[in-house]
């Protein structure tokens, strides 16, 4: 057994690096949404009815859909690609399979944030909105110096919930990719599955990632649980 | 301005293609013929052929449905039975480490999975509840159980004071206000914990994967292990995820209303 285990340390970087994206991806794809939905555009409750589809969907069968879409041979995408560019990618290889994984991710995360986002703008008070709006503020300013700073709170909560939420993602990936090919996005519980319960299982060893797992979800729940008393107690 | 609502109009499209279009592939794959799915350019407009769906429901595919829903009835019933009550005296009740007790039931819903399968799988080994569906029943209380309790108590909270003491005072017990006035009260938010907690337990795959092995496998984990035969049966596969995914969309949809309230009121709160 040597000291170190480059396969854990790979992990955790390919865990942070999902958890970043999909984080990143669905907060900014969420508060679009939820301003989309806010402005009471034609359609709303149909926009809202397919935005949250991908909540009611298994992980697992959301990685299948994907799994298709993805496909070298009849997926859509290579399908538009091909046909527009001329080229077919082979999405879920070595160097993209990562990424392709994290918009599968953000596909799941972001009807939850767009749902909490728009119940956030609706509770906002109207009245300093249009006295800026009055005083000339473009819709640029109103959301930099109004929305975002009075949805701090709920940004912050939201923030903190997408993160644990994609560190533990498992179904998904493991239809994907099984956190493959080799070692591209052997996330933190794919990692965790493969040691525990793959051909060679080392259960004291996967219960160690499994624990690592557990003081990283609970830490960043810990900072959670402040933040979102805060303004409460205030 | 009309610049500006096409704009509008070009992102919600984009919108709906990226949310969409997933589920769109799937849907019409189960009803394409192998050569069909396979053609390029795609086909866009066909016959729909039911030949994936009548392969599956001549196979084990009912008995993997039959799992998933004897599993996710037994977990919900047993979840709303230990939930309601729970809620309730963590929203009336003044003891001790209330908040503390509370905070720990939020901590324990956002364990990942993966990390609790584990030592489940080795108790469950001692025990014989190794691809069991009563074991799985169990297991998944470690997740509905404390999203329950939480936003359960959320909507308790909500019931007024003078409603339970006026019941207190015709002579009514603890439990009978429980019973009688508090549960009558958020039966719309307990219709909502239930069809959340059902569709948990319905999408649930991490849990099973691991515990389940032959007998007790449900339609999610089954799907997983169509790839493992030699040529990937991709019309199965669709027409099993359709099948799997369809009470659940339809459910979310009629309860939308419920749902949105249940999934952001309570976790909003506190």
């Amino acid at each position: 057994m040597g000291g170190s285990d480059y396969e854990f340390w790979v992990s955790v970087r390919r865990s942070v690096a999902y958890a970043l994206l999909v984080t990143g991806g669905s907060l900014v794809l969420g508060m679009g949404v939820a301003l989309l939905l806010h402005k009471t555009i034609r359609g709303r409750a149909a926009v809202t009815l397919i935005v949250i589809m991908p909540l009611a969907i298994s992980h697992a069968i959301g990685g299948l859909m994907w799994k298709l879409m993805y496909n070298v041979e009849f997926g859509i995408l290579n399908y538009v690609l091909e046909s527009v560019f001329g080229l077919k990618v082979n999405w879920l290889s070595d160097a993209t399979a990562l990424y392709a994984v994290a918009v599968v991710g953000i596909w799941m995360a972001a009807p939850f944030v767009a749902l909490f986002f728009l119940a956030g703008l609706q509770s906002l008070p109207r009245a300093p909105f249009e006295a800026a709006r009055v005083e000339g503020a473009s819709a640029w300013q109103l959301f930099r110096h109004l929305t975002l700073p009075m949805l701090r709170p709920v940004i912050l909560v939201v923030t903190l919930f997408t993160i644990i939420d994609a560190l533990r993602s498992f179904g998904a990936i493991y239809l994907l990719t099984e956190g493959g090919p080799g070692v591209a996005t052997l996330v933190l519980p794919l990692y965790m599955y493969r040691v525990g319960f793959g051909y060679s299982s080392v259960l004291g060893k996967g219960a160690a990632i499994a624990f690592v797992l557990i003081l990283l979800t609970m830490a960043l729940a810990a900072v959670l649980v402040r933040l979102s008393r805060r303004p409460r107690e205030a | 301005m009309r610049l500006r609502g096409s704009a509008v109009a070009i992102l919600v499209g984009l919108l709906l293609v990226y949310f969409l279009l997933p589920l769109y592939h799937l849907v019409t794959m189960s009803v394409k013929t192998d050569v069909q799915t396979f053609a390029s350019p795609p086909v866009w407009i066909f016959q729909p052929v039911w030949d994936h769906y009548r392969v599956l429901l001549r196979g084990k595919f009912p008995g993997f449905l039959a799992n998933s829903l004897l599993v996710s009835a037994g977990s919900v019933l047993v979840t709303m039975a230990l939930g309601t009550p729970a809620a309730f005296t963590l929203a009336r009740a003044r003891f001790r480490g209330r908040r503390v007790l509370l905070l720990a039931i939020l901590g324990t819903r956002m364990l990942p999975p993966i990390s609790l399968a584990l030592p489940v799988f080795l108790a469950y080994l001692r025990l014989g509840l190794l691809d069991n569906r009563l074991g799985l029943v169990l297991v998944f209380l470690t997740f509905n159980l404390p999203l329950v309790v939480w936003l359960l108590k959320g909507f308790f909270d909500e019931v007024p004071d003078s409603l339970l003491e006026a019941a207190r005072m015709d002579g009514c017990s603890i439990l009978g206000a429980f019973v009688r006035i508090a549960v009558p009260y958020t039966s719309p938010g307990i219709l909502a914990c239930t069809i959340l907690a059902w569709i948990y337990a319905w999408n649930e795959f991490t849990f099973t994967l691991i515990l389940a092995r032959r007998d007790a496998i449900t339609a999610t984990v089954a799907l997983a292990s169509f790839f493992d035969l030699e040529k990937v049966a991709w019309g199965s596969i669709a027409a099993g995820s359709t099948m799997t995914m369809l009470p659940v969309v339809l459910f979310s949809l009629l309860g939308r209303r419920f749902l949105i309230r249940g999934l952001t009121g309570g976790a909003l709160k506190e």
